[in-house]
């Protein structure tokens, strides 16, 4: 759903008050974490959608990297997971085997353990997780511990959306998303691991409401004013070209309606750069909050690790749960 | 006139449509039917950078975009003459970016590919580590006299070659300054740009 409506249904639901409810301060958060023991919580999340790639294999590791993404984003380690699957009853079946496999293989990457599932038959495939992990209270990273002063590292170029978009419209190959279909599945493990090692403040996982709408969860969740330097930003091969010709997903539009109004500088932007900040990702990349002294530390390591790192902006105490372009 | 009736569409659809049609057809003048803000910005920017010019016409709740390829809106600043010289424009020793070594091979090939092609550029302006392909001891002296043999200007930018101290070690072509630079660059017909 856009975030709009979506803010408004959740509006109108009961509050949950219960001590173990870790996230319960964090507006809407993509993950719930419940503690069960002192040193132990649990931490649950879902995520599926429709095909972004044509290869179901692809798609599988696509869908269960996005959906794994939120457990590493808060400094947990996934346990279970569960599949839910929407598949039409007139396509053949070796390909949901081939997007399960694909699932599958990633899952056990991930260390966890698909313990079943739900299908529906529905007009379009549609594939992800419930997953279960386990995160040590002391250690949770959440989106509301950013402080200024705080550097900010991204741990994947950005531009997923404007190149399914483009796939979808038959503009570009799959081939030629090569490098972005390696990144989606990527999980988000190496880098959750390292940020945990380096210790950082807060941490978000870009996804649908793309660079946009999760930086600006964070800064109100944090409090804090989220200073974004849009030159410094890793985008995708072809994109900028992409979306120079219109090939912008409507859920691009609907982030931009709804965050836009809280950038400050926004009339400055050129719209290839809005384009990129309201691009909805598919299993994007971490965006990890980090004092200043350990910045060189965390991208150090990330890059080590095989993950793209670069710092993108700066928390400020200057216009708390706005963002502020330069 | 070729009419695409994009109305009640979502984006992207309107935009694949029109460039579909505009592949298929690319002298056509295109009519596109669209009511939703998003889907004209979109359509138009497509137009604008498939060289369209576009006129806008609001009629009611849908706007009418038609499209007549060909005639691109007029530039800003300086206007480019298509007759101009030919330059090729070098800032760097590399072809592309990424492996070093890969862009040192790639752009040895493209000079030695240049020296054997039927027409070869007016100019080579060189800026940047560019210049140091035009120093004693470099591995591109050779296919550079060559082509400065058959009437290539080859410029390089004086305060890089100064900067890399290696004003003395010119071996090919003449030195240059930012100011003749921008005056070349904005009298060129066409400009290749590595």
């Amino acid at each position: 759903m856009a975030p709009g409506p979506l803010a408004q249904v959740l509006r109108q639901l009961p509050t949950v008050k219960d001590p173990n409810l870790l996230t319960a301060a964090i507006p809407f958060a993509d993950a719930g974490v419940y503690k069960i023991a002192e040193d132990c919580a649990l931490v649950q999340s879902v995520d599926f959608f429709t095909p972004i790639v044509d290869d179901p294999g692809t798609y599988g590791r696509i869908a269960a990297a996005n959906a794994l993404s939120d457990i590493y984003a808060m400094g947990g380690r996934p346990l279970t997971v569960m599949n839910l699957v929407g598949f039409p009853a007139c396509l053949e079946h070796d390909v949901l085997v081939e997007i399960l496999k694909g699932g599958a293989e990633k899952v056990q990457e991930a260390g966890a353990v698909i313990v079943g599932g739900h299908t529906v038959e529905d007009d379009e495939p549609k594939y992800g997780l419930a997953v279960t992990g386990l995160v040590d209270p002391a250690k949770l990273v959440t989106t509301a511990g950013a402080q200024p002063g705080d550097g900010l590292v991204l741990t994947k170029p950005l531009g997923t959306g404007i190149l399914a978009t483009a796939l979808k419209g038959e503009v570009i190959k799959e081939e030629q998303m090569a490098d972005a279909i390696r990144n989606m599945e990527m999980l988000n493990k190496t880098a959750s691991e390292i940020m945990l090692q380096v210790g950082v403040n807060a941490c978000t996982d870009i996804t649908g409401f793309a660079l946009l709408g999760h930086a600006l969860e964070l800064a109100e969740a944090s409090k804090v004013g989220i200073e974004i330097d849009t030159s410094a930003l890793h985008i995708y091969p072809q994109v900028m070209e992409l979306a120079a010709i219109g090939l912008i997903p409507l859920g691009s539009y609907r982030n931009r309606e709804n965050y836009l109004p809280n950038v400050i500088n926004r009339e400055q932007l050129a719209p290839e750069i809005v384009d990129i900040l309201a691009d909805p990702q598919t299993s994007g990349g971490l965006l990890i909050v980090v004092p200043a002294e350990r910045i060189g530390q965390l991208t150090r390591q990330l890059k080590a690790g095989g993950c793209d790192a670069f710092e993108i902006g700066r928390v400020s105490s200057d216009h708390p749960g706005k963002m502020i372009v330069k | 006139m070729k009419t695409i009736d994009c109305r009640g569409q979502q984006c992207p659809q309107p935009v694949i449509q029109t460039r579909k049609l505009m592949l298929e057809e690319p002298g056509s003048i295109l009519e596109v039917l669209v009511d939703d803000q998003a889907c004209q910005d979109n359509v138009s920017r497509l137009a604008t950078t498939m060289g369209y010019n576009i006129e806008v016409q609001e009629s009611g709740a849908a706007t009418r975009l038609e499209l007549s390829p060909g005639k691109k809106p007029e530039q800003k600043g300086s206007t480019v003459s298509a007759t101009g010289p030919r330059i090729i424009f070098i800032g760097s020793d590399q072809m592309g970016s990424g492996d070093p070594e890969l862009g040192r091979i790639l752009m040895k090939n493209f000079i030695f590919t240049l020296t054997e092609a039927d027409l070869v550029p007016d100019a080579i302006y060189l800026v940047n580590s560019g210049v140091r392909m035009t120093i004693s001891g470099s591995e591109f002296l050779e296919p550079l006299e060559e082509l400065a043999n058959r009437g290539v200007d080859i410029a390089s930018c004086g305060l890089c070659l100064e900067f890399f101290d290696a004003k003395d070690a010119l071996a090919v072509g003449r030195t240059s300054n930012m100011l003749e630079l921008v005056n070349a660059l904005e009298g060129a017909g066409n400009i290749i740009r590595l």
